[in-house]
């Protein structure tokens, strides 16, 4: 008898395991009745699809919203519920991952391959939207009209091989923050030369304050210095980037060199607190808001942040000029609204897709997130944008245009600067950084 | 003969008992161990972005690339310095400390306890608390340095390229030694007094009794913390992930966030895969060597 009793609780035992480790047959998004096919059906060698995704029919339809804007996590929360409401049989599971980016890709790559949980989601231009639109995950806008209702400006961004693939939701700029209590304090003016700069910076350090706070133990925070002196020291050349990636341009050559000079230059002069490399992002933020620091390095997506942090800090905003080049106002675009082409629910994914593109959703999300709109019609009442809209007075650049597509090549950039930051001579950096710039296009052509 | 047959079944019956209980451990393992670790080995052999629906067979490229790549070198160089600091200190400190709480015998429960409690905290928890404590502009480490008048020694701990790695290693040598210093004083207790005490009516002193008794005595038990601590150093990731994340400048890059970066930060899951095998293998070779070593002993 107890042989049986054991045989038994081992077949229970191995057929639990077994339909733990099964796939579940439900996919994540899609009513009842297409629960059973899933969600994501294998593609074909050459890429494409070998079946359409089924067709909803009635019942209720879940979606999920993946994102990684946790900044905004509140707004896009209310968001979501004024969408329910209008759409009843749609509901949107609104998912916040991880700031980080490369977390973020992860789960989301993750999501879209295993056919569960990514019906709408956010993308940034450049590698990421390329990667997802070669193996087919991304939903082909074009003749949907919803690109007509963003303005003219934003609308190749999420344009590839003629066809858009994402919609523009907001876009930020890369920009120095200054206290504005702590300069009438010191007697500073907003600078608008590399000279204030350097003298604003020497007053705070002289006043015992540090100058700007910047998180460069964070490699991208680097981007945010090369990629502005980029752009003021070639506004014009929106290849400039991709010239670096095609072995035309060359580190050690101009305008590279003016621009790794000029880190070294603003190194060399204390611009940057005491201890930047070691200093994470958030910690920058934190110096600033508790005005320990008088200046900022950042985007303008900190704007809402640094208000929560401290609702009384005023603050108002320059772009980084050159040591030799005027700043010129950068216009980086942020999330893409891309749907998932392989979702069962892509009919309702795309009903919430018209919806973030509407001027009611638009202005509700600038108004709340304090950044700035780029669908047609959206007026926006909010100070602080008033101070980002000042950075675009002048010449402009549009970073989208001049993004580094190869990820590796972001290192790549993102560890020369760091190294020059950390006091290597630019020479050096610059020589190793082409080197493995050389490795990488002989990689990717052989 | 009945009692032979019957006898010859029963055992027949044992065995299959035993082997039908084994399936679920092996399904488990096969699951969760074999498999990952051959989809490894075949996904070495593919170039593979991750999302594409096709994988490009590129044969030994990957361990070719592997071979002829500084960061390759530059984060296995980091990894051994890394697993050396932690084996070193959590060895040597796990052993003093075990040896001074033994001592101590009426307390020793209450040290053991004490050592072991920050492994008992999560990764991330140990890593956020150490960023703050090696922050260096409100860290703790600095602050005190200054307010002991030691402003000189004062520094980014985890961005100076020369400290970083140990920086790190320290911090994983505060967590781990409460595991040194449980299997240290369980290997004390089964030392028989009486060795002791002979010694000492031959004139044997504490630090003879300690070279000539205690450590040949504990060195099946030194030989455990060395093979864990060596596995434990290999395949840090955690720690490094939270507090730098590799960097400054990949001076704290290991070979665990570089695989864990070439797959989802680079998207060449395949290189990632071939850095992984190489992981394993440099892992089981010098876990074989020490195993052997233990075998010997034992």
């Amino acid at each position: 008898m107890k042989k049986w009793i054991c045989l038994a609780m081992v077949m229970v035992m191995v057929c639990a395991a077994l339909v733990a480790c099964s796939v579940p047959a439900t996919p994540s998004g899609g009513t009842d009745e297409t629960a059973e096919t899933p969600a994501a059906e294998q593609p074909s060698d050459d890429g494409e699809e070998t079946e359409d995704p089924p067709a909803q029919s009635g019942g209720d339809v879940s979606i999920n919203f993946i994102t990684w804007r946790a900044e905004d996590a509140d707004v896009l929360k209310e968001m979501v519920a004024m969408f329910e409401e209008q759409n009843p049989g749609i509901k949107v599971n609104l998912e916040i991952t991880s700031s980080d980016m490369t977390e973020y890709y992860t789960i989301l790559k993750s999501r879209l391959v295993s056919g569960e949980g990514a019906d709408i989601f956010h993308c940034h231009p450049g590698a990421y939207l390329d990667q997802l639109v070669e193996a087919g995950y991304c939903k082909d806008l074009t003749d949907t009209g919803l690109g007509e209702l963003y303005d003219e400006e934003f609308y190749d961004i999420g344009v590839i091989n003629n066809k858009l693939y994402g919609l523009v939701q907001t876009y930020n700029s890369f920009a120095v923050f200054y206290n504005t209590k702590l300069f009438d304090e010191l007697g500073l003016q907003k600078p608008s030369s590399y000279a204030d700069v350097l003298a604003a910076a020497q007053a705070s350090t002289d006043a015992g304050y540090m100058p700007i706070a910047a998180g460069f133990a964070e490699a991208w925070t680097t981007g945010m210095v090369y990629e502005q002196l980029m752009a003021n020291y070639s506004p014009d050349d929106d290849m400039v980037f991709k010239k670096l990636e095609d072995g035309e341009y060359k580190l050690s050559e101009e305008p590279y060199l003016s621009v790794l000079n000029d880190i070294a230059q603003m190194n060399t002069d204390g611009l940057f607190q005491k201890n930047a490399m070691g200093t994470k992002y958030d910690a920058s933020l934190s110096l600033f808001a508790r005005g320990e620091a008088t200046m900022l390095i950042t985007g303008t997506w900190s704007v809402g942040g640094l208000k929560d942090m401290d609702e009384s800090l005023e603050f108002g905003l320059f772009s980084l000029p050159g040591v030799n080049a005027e700043a010129v106002g950068i216009v980086s675009p942020s999330q893409l609204i891309c749907v998932n082409d392989k979702s069962s629910a892509t009919d309702a994914a795309m009903k919430f897709a018209e919806f973030l593109s509407s001027v009611e959703a638009e202005t509700f999300y600038s108004n709340n997130t304090k950044q700035a709109p780029t669908v047609k019609g959206v007026e926006v009442d909010v100070a602080e944008l008033a101070e980002v809209s000042k950075l675009m007075e002048g010449k402009t650049a549009v970073l989208s245009d001049t993004y580094i597509k190869d990820p590796v090549m972001v290192s790549i950039m993102d560890e020369v600067a760091a190294k020059i930051l950390g006091g290597q001579d630019v020479q050096s950096a610059a020589a190793e950084g082409q080197a493995q710039i050389d490795a990488l296009i002989a990689e990717n052509n052989g | 003969m009945n009692t032979e047959l019957g006898t010859v079944r029963k055992r027949k019956t044992g065995n299959l008992t035993i082997y039908l209980f084994l399936i679920a451990p092996l399904a488990v393992y096969a699951i969760f161990f074999l498999f990952p670790n051959l989809n490894s080995l075949f996904s070495s052999f593919y170039k593979w972005d991750g999302v594409a629906p096709v994988k490009e067979f590129v044969g030994f490229s990957n361990y070719i690339k592997m071979l002829g790549d500084p960061l390759f070198w530059k984060s296995f160089g980091n990894t051994i310095k890394y697993t050396i600091t932690l084996v070193a200190f959590q060895t040597l400190c796990g052993l003093l400390l075990a040896v001074l709480i033994f001592k101590a015998s009426k307390i020793h429960n209450f040290f053991r306890t004490l050592y072991f409690m920050p492994a008992m905290l999560s990764a991330v928890t140990v890593g956020l608390i150490f960023g703050f404590i090696y922050d260096p502009n409100m860290g703790a480490l600095n602050k005190f340095l200054e307010a002991v008048g030691l402003e000189n020694l004062t520094r980014s701990w985890l961005s100076d390229e020369n400290i970083v790695i140990y920086a790190l290693a320290f911090v994983h040598v505060w967590v781990g030694i409460g595991q040194s210093v449980v299997l240290f004083v369980a290997g004390l207790q089964n030392i028989p007094y009486d060795l002791y005490e002979s010694a000492r009516i031959d004139g044997a002193g504490p630090w003879k009794q300690f070279t000539r008794i205690t450590m040949p005595m504990l060195k099946s038990t030194t030989l455990i913390v060395l093979v864990l601590t060596t596995i434990g150093g290999f395949k840090c990731f955690d720690y490094v992930f939270v507090m730098t994340g590799g960097g400054a400048t990949h001076s704290s890059e290991v070979l665990a966030t570089l695989l864990y970066k070439e797959a989802y930060a680079y998207s060449d899951f395949g290189y990632s895969a071939a850095i992984s095998v190489a992981l394993l293998i440099i892992v089981s070779v010098i876990t074989a060597v020490q195993m052997r070593l233990l075998r010997k002993d034992a």
